[in-house]
């Protein structure tokens, strides 16, 4: 099914396909833990910017292979380009609208990425 | 207690001298349609006092909606919201943002829920003066506090 998702005061707007259950990452990493960042990950196809993109705003650190997009209004970081795939979206559940039916939180250790950070490469690729 | 806490590339610092070693340090996670998009987890120490450092105030923001009684302190190079502040009766209360903390264990959070919607404006304020940090100011720079910060 397709969800719409937003920014707080409106500007972004996006949807993107996802099963009714959504299973998604919650990481540790510096940044997500900032956020409470909750990761739906997917592969580019499946994800579509309606609106606000003049609105985004990018931060890069570290490899600065992740792009940090969030609105430059209220600051909510609803989706952006994620360093384990940087072909695909990563999608902040917490930006749905509404919130899916059935939310599965899984803890990922993102704060020790070397060892973890490839078991996210396959969420991007076309099925 | 000193909790250091800042957004993520550091723009934005805050030091909250809880004032003594707290048992445990309530982290209630509100359901506000902001906090909710933003993640938003809340503390405050009443008797506590907080010194907020921004290091460059043009790469900052304040939003507010509602109520329009709060102002959330964004930093707008890497969007994270350490602090909101609230002006009432010419006395700026806070609380801060868990998430942005940088020197407390998780075990000392006592995590929980926070519903506030439908709450009257005079009864929210009431309960901010009540509950919120009632110290607060803002410094150059928050070195003199905490000596590992360079």
């Amino acid at each position: 099914m397709w969800y719409q998702g937003s920014c707080h005061c409106g500007a972004v707007k996006f949807e993107v396909e996802a099963p009714e259950t959504i299973a998604c990452e919650e990481c540790n990493c510096s940044i997500c833990a900032k956020f409470g960042y909750l990761h739906l990950i997917v592969p580019a196809s499946r994800f579509r910017l309606l609106q606000g993109e003049s609105s985004l705003t990018e931060y890069t650190f570290n490899t600065g292979t992740a792009k940090h997009l969030f609105c430059k209004v209220c600051g909510v970081k609803a989706f952006y380009v994620p360093r384990s795939n940087p072909d695909g979206y990563d999608v902040n559940v917490r930006c749905l609208d509404p919130p899916p039916a059935t939310l599965v939180i899984e803890p990922f250790d993102g704060r020790n990425w070397e060892l973890h950070g490839d078991k996210l490469a396959h969420k991007s690729k076309e099925p | 207690m000193v909790i250091f806490g800042s957004c993520h590339c550091g723009n934005i610092g805050f030091a909250l001298d809880w004032k003594s070693q707290p048992a445990e340090i309530s982290a209630r996670a509100c359901t506000c349609t902001f906090c909710t998009k933003h993640g938003g987890v809340w503390t405050s120490c009443p008797t506590g006092s907080l010194a907020i450092a921004v290091k460059d105030p043009s790469r900052t923001s304040r939003y507010a909606f509602g109520t329009m009684t709060a102002d959330f302190h964004i930093c707008t190079h890497c969007g994270v919201v350490p602090v909101v502040t609230s002006t009432i009766d010419d006395r700026l209360y806070a609380v801060v943002n868990v998430n942005a903390f940088e020197n407390v264990d998780e075990s000392l959070l006592k995590r929980s829920s926070s519903t506030l919607e439908g709450e009257e404006t005079a009864d929210r304020l009431a309960r901010r003066k009540r509950n919120w940090i009632a110290e607060v100011r803002f410094v150059q720079s928050l070195s003199p506090l905490n000596p590992g910060i360079g």
